[in-house]
């Protein structure tokens, strides 16, 4: 522990000290064909427990959080003649989460072997380290990009409607505290972009994975985003999620061409008059089919028998080992999306963007029990879309505060919505089951002070199952390589069975994240 | 005596013919001719100027000797030339040169004189606004004519250029770097490069584009910005923002204009002094100011002090400018009351002064310029930088064209699009 806590620490300085003969915002070596970017971040989190639930570990008023990251962005011009530029990119991350290694209670809590290759460092996928690498070829109106990629579909910030391109990393973050990018793992894949010479500005891409499939990545057991642990060891000191989560791995597909997913976007700009005033739509149609990043049970039978012998275990204590075969997989679906973003200068003078996404064939476990066992596979489709009204608003009172500020205030206002296509009382689901719609409302206020140099965001969410979260921050940027950002986050909700956010209802945490950005 | 009729009518004829006369003559005489190009000296003026210069052209002007020059300075210049430390300096100067008058492309001087003979006004509008090129207001009467010589100024047509600057809080000395590619370019009003007036291609009627993208601070590299002016003076500008870190593109609305960019001492209206269309405001000419100002900088000798709102090396030069001033038409806008002190030969605003809502005197914006050669072997006044002083919350942002090429050429149509924010993006 503590040599890994060292050798974290140290590579850290040395970053620090390399990367401290840079006085600059970003370096250009050799004659400008390189560009070097990157950070160093610490990122800690306090958590208050208040969940009494005997199964919960007790953290106490505790850090449960400290990741160690550094990052690199490397930009190599290897081609430019006339309108035709070659470059290769690669973002290169190493992390340590010492967390499990400063609080032991913590550590106690998560399984040694998912904790060190799961969690602690990259060493989820061989590739981890390496958050984008890949051949970017410019030439007129194409753009290929080959190799290890992040892709955003979508323009909403805190929910995703159309954006299922990648999955997404939530281990030890979430959307709002760190960026989509950042928690967007990267896939193999080849994109293609066209831009047209044809009325509306209409851009063609197009993207094909070879068959590089990746799970979304969940909490831990026992980790600060992850599902309680719990005190019997009957699976060999994994709990219940741990356990899913080894079958999970196993299951999960191989890089393989029959895994492979397709999408196309369409995207174009669109100007018209509408009573009496100008508008711009900025418009996308996408389409996508792909596995699903959460896989559901396969081999109903063979899961039925493990979970009937993990129950007789809790009572005997005696170790099962996890089945052989593969039990769960994942599925095929497509999503049919639409986005449409303008500025409304008559009503709203709002930004007001705009998104809605069908999924066919989205697949789920089928359940018997009210929830309670899987008895098969059903197919249900599902329905959703966004809309977000941004507006600056003049805020006197803030103006008051900082003459500089003038009082503006960014202010985003989002409902997201949901409904399943068909009956859902028996589609198995860990939370919510039985709802055949759901509701999110955000809401997000953000201002500056002192030329931006301190930067307060308040964010709310809510979900009309009665839970949410609100969400303070402050960044303060005090140069061009330094930034802070404190933030508290209070999570609420009742029922454990309706939302993530209930069943974490002791997951109100407060963060400190210091930048060195280079 | 008798009254003689006929010799009463001859009287009248005689008066008739002198009056005729006169008047045959009176047409003869040259009209008042219109003049295109007027310096902002000549004559006993300029004279007194090269006289005034023996004195003071090639001085460092510090804190030494600025109060004798107060009268060619404003008072936020003034009180940082005698208080460097106000901007967190040891030391502030400048160099006075000589005036020099302005040198003018061969198609400013074509469309000045084809456009200005017939440029009229309908209210605060310029009739034919779009095929409108060259100054064509050449002695304006009113401050919306000397705006709309501002507005014809198109600063070579178009350019590439990287301004890299600061951000600077002097009362602490912290300090955030930027740096930015910027391509702009005049599709109408244009006056330095084939096509002009307008460019025929613009199926779109833009009348002036921006694409401008980000080198640094670290977090905001690759950040891009599209800017589209029309012609149609009643249209919005759009405006659309590429977020790097979050990969998103956003329409930026209206009432984000009036925020500061970036944390420094400009809104978007800002850019150039003054960026949107011309009756956004109503205007009041105040007559000439002349002023120490920068219109033939030498980039080579500027210096930035490390951590302060200043730059060292600015060459100054007499001026007289036009003072005008502007109040926006509609309420709630981020200034009460600016005002804008023209080139009255280049028509560029070269310092402007803003006052908030409340009436205090806020910032001071000075715009740099210096001549560059066009693609065409041509000269063009562009921007050389900018100095911007926040008088209230004591705060300074500044920058300098580290490099500018490409004056008068014609960018291909897809850099400004929506798509180019994206592209080359990482």
């Amino acid at each position: 522990m503590r040599h890994n806590i060292s050798w974290g620490v140290l590579l850290c300085c040395t970053i620090v000290l390399i990367s401290a003969g840079f006085s600059h915002a970003q370096t250009e070596l050799f004659n400008g064909k390189l560009r070097v970017k990157g950070l160093l971040d610490e990122y800690i989190v306090f958590r208050e427990h208040k969940h009494h639930d005997s199964q919960q570990h007790d953290y106490g008023q505790a850090l449960v959080l400290w990741r160690h990251r550094a990052q690199v962005e490397l930009l190599f011009r290897l081609y430019e003649k006339s309108d035709t530029i070659i470059n290769f990119y690669t973002w290169l991350q190493y992390y340590y989460e010492s967390g499990p290694d400063v609080n032991r209670k913590l550590r106690k809590a998560m399984s040694s072997g998912q904790r060190y290759r799961d969690y602690q460092a990259p060493f989820w996928d061989s590739d981890d380290m390496l958050n984008e690498c890949y051949l970017d070829i410019n030439t007129g109106p194409w753009t290929i990009r080959l190799g290890k990629q992040k892709v955003i579909w979508g323009e909403m910030e805190l929910q995703r409607t159309t954006d299922v391109v990648n999955p997404l990393d939530l281990r030890y973050s979430s959307p709002g505290i760190d960026d989509l990018d950042e928690l967007k793992i990267g896939i193999w894949m080849a994109r293609v972009l066209y831009q047209s010479s044809l009325p509306g500005d209409l851009i063609f891409e197009f993207i094909f994975n070879p068959g590089d499939y990746k799970m979304i990545r969940l909490g831990i057991q026992g980790s600060d985003r992850g599902s309680p642990s719990v005190p019997n060891q009957e699976l060999g000191g994994l709990g219940v999620t741990g356990a899913i989560k080894e079958m999970y791995d196993k299951s999960e597909p191989a890089f393989a061409l029959n895994n492979c997913e397709v999408g196309f976007r369409l995207r174009g700009m669109y100007n018209t008059k509408l009573f009496g005033e100008h508008f711009e739509f900025l418009w996308t149609l996408q389409y996508f089919n792909a596995l699903n990043d959460s896989m559901i049970v396969d081999d109903v039978e063979a899961y039925s028998d493990w979970a009937a012998e993990f129950a007789i275990a809790r009572g005997d204590g005696v170790i099962r080992p996890l089945p052989r075969k593969d039990i769960y997989d994942a599925k095929r679906f497509e999503m049919f999306g639409l986005g449409i973003q303008t500025f409304d200068p008559i009503l709203t003078e709002a930004v007001i963007i705009s998104e809605f996404a069908y999924f066919r064939g989205l697949d789920f476990n089928k359940t018997d029990n009210r929830g309670l066992t899987r008895s098969g596979k059903i197919e249900r489709d599902f329905f959703t879309y966004g809309l977000s009204i941004r507006r600056a608003l003049k805020a006197r009172f803030f103006k008051k505060l900082d003459h500089s500020a003038q009082g503006y205030v960014d202010t985003d206002l989002s409902i997201f919505q949901g409904w399943y296509i068909g009956n859902v009382s028996r589609v198995y689901q860990t939370f919510a089951y039985g709802q055949r719609s759901s509701t999110t409302f955000t809401l997000m206020f953000r201002t500056h002070f002192r030329n931006q140099t301190y930067t307060p965001v308040l964010r709310l969410l809510y979900t009309t199952r009665n839970t949410g979260y609100v969400s303070l921050s402050c960044t303060v940027s005090l140069s061009t390589h330094w930034l802070f950002v404190v933030g508290y986050t209070q999570t609420y909700g009742n029922d454990p069975t309706q939302d993530g956010y209930a069943a974490a209802r002791d997951k109100t945490r407060t963060y400190v994240k210091i930048k060195f950005r280079f | 005596m008798i009254f003689d009729h006929r010799n009463a009518v001859g009287f009248c004829l005689k008066v008739f013919g002198i009056v005729l006369s006169l008047l045959f003559c009176a047409s003869l005489l040259p009209a008042e001719e219109t003049r295109l190009f007027v310096p902002s000296y000549e004559g006993d003026e300029l004279a007194k100027i090269r006289q005034w210069e023996k004195t003071w052209a090639g001085k460092r002007i510090d804190t030494t000797n600025a109060d004798q020059l107060k009268d060619f300075l404003l008072p936020i210049q003034l009180q940082v030339l005698k208080d460097p430390k106000y901007m967190n300096a040891d030391e502030y100067w400048f160099e006075l040169v000589p005036y020099r008058q302005a040198s003018y492309s061969t198609g400013q001087m074509e469309m000045t004189k084809k456009c200005a003979p017939i440029a009229k006004l309908d209210g605060d509008l310029l009739v034919d606004y779009r095929n409108m090129a060259g100054f064509v207001f050449p002695e304006p009467k009113t401050g919306v004519e000397a705006m709309y010589n501002f507005d014809m100024q198109t600063r070579g047509d178009s350019r590439q250029e990287v301004p890299d600057g600061y951000v600077v809080e002097p009362r602490t000395g912290i300090c955030r770097g930027q740096s930015r590619n910027r391509i702009e370019m005049s599709w109408a009003g244009r006056a330095f490069s084939d096509p002009y007036p307008v460019l025929p291609d613009n199926p779109k009627d833009f009348r002036r584009t921006l694409f401008s993208k980000l080198l640094s601070p670290p977090d905001f590299v690759d950040n891009g910005i599209l800017e589209i002016k029309y012609n149609d003076i009643n249209r919005e500008d759009d405006e659309w923002f590429w977020m790097a870190r979050f990969r998103r593109i956003r329409r930026i609305s209206q009432a984000q204009r009036g925020d500061n960019i970036d944390g420094t001492e400009m809104i978007r209206d800002d850019t150039d002094g003054w960026y949107d269309h011309v009756n956004r405001n109503t205007y009041k000419l105040l007559g000439r100011q002349e002023l120490l100002s920068v219109r033939h900088q030498d980039l080579a000798k500027l210096k930035w002090i490390k951590k302060s709102g200043v730059y060292n090396g600015l060459q100054r030069e007499r001026v007289k400018t036009y003072a005008v001033e502007a109040v926006y038409k509609e309420p709630h806008y981020t200034y009460g009351k600016q005002i804008f002190y023209l080139d009255p030969e280049q028509w560029n605003i070269l310092i402007k002064r803003t006052w908030d809502e409340e009436g205090n005197e806020w910032r001071c914006n000075e715009n740099m310029y210096m001549r560059q050669k066009t693609i065409n072997g041509e000269y063009a006044y562009v921007p050389a930088g900018t100095l911007n002083w926040d008088q209230i919350g004591r705060h300074a942002s500044l920058n300098f064209i580290k490099w500018v090429k490409d004056i008068g050429k014609i960018f291909p149509t897809r850099t400004f699009t929506v798509h180019n924010l994206q592209k080359l993006a990482y």
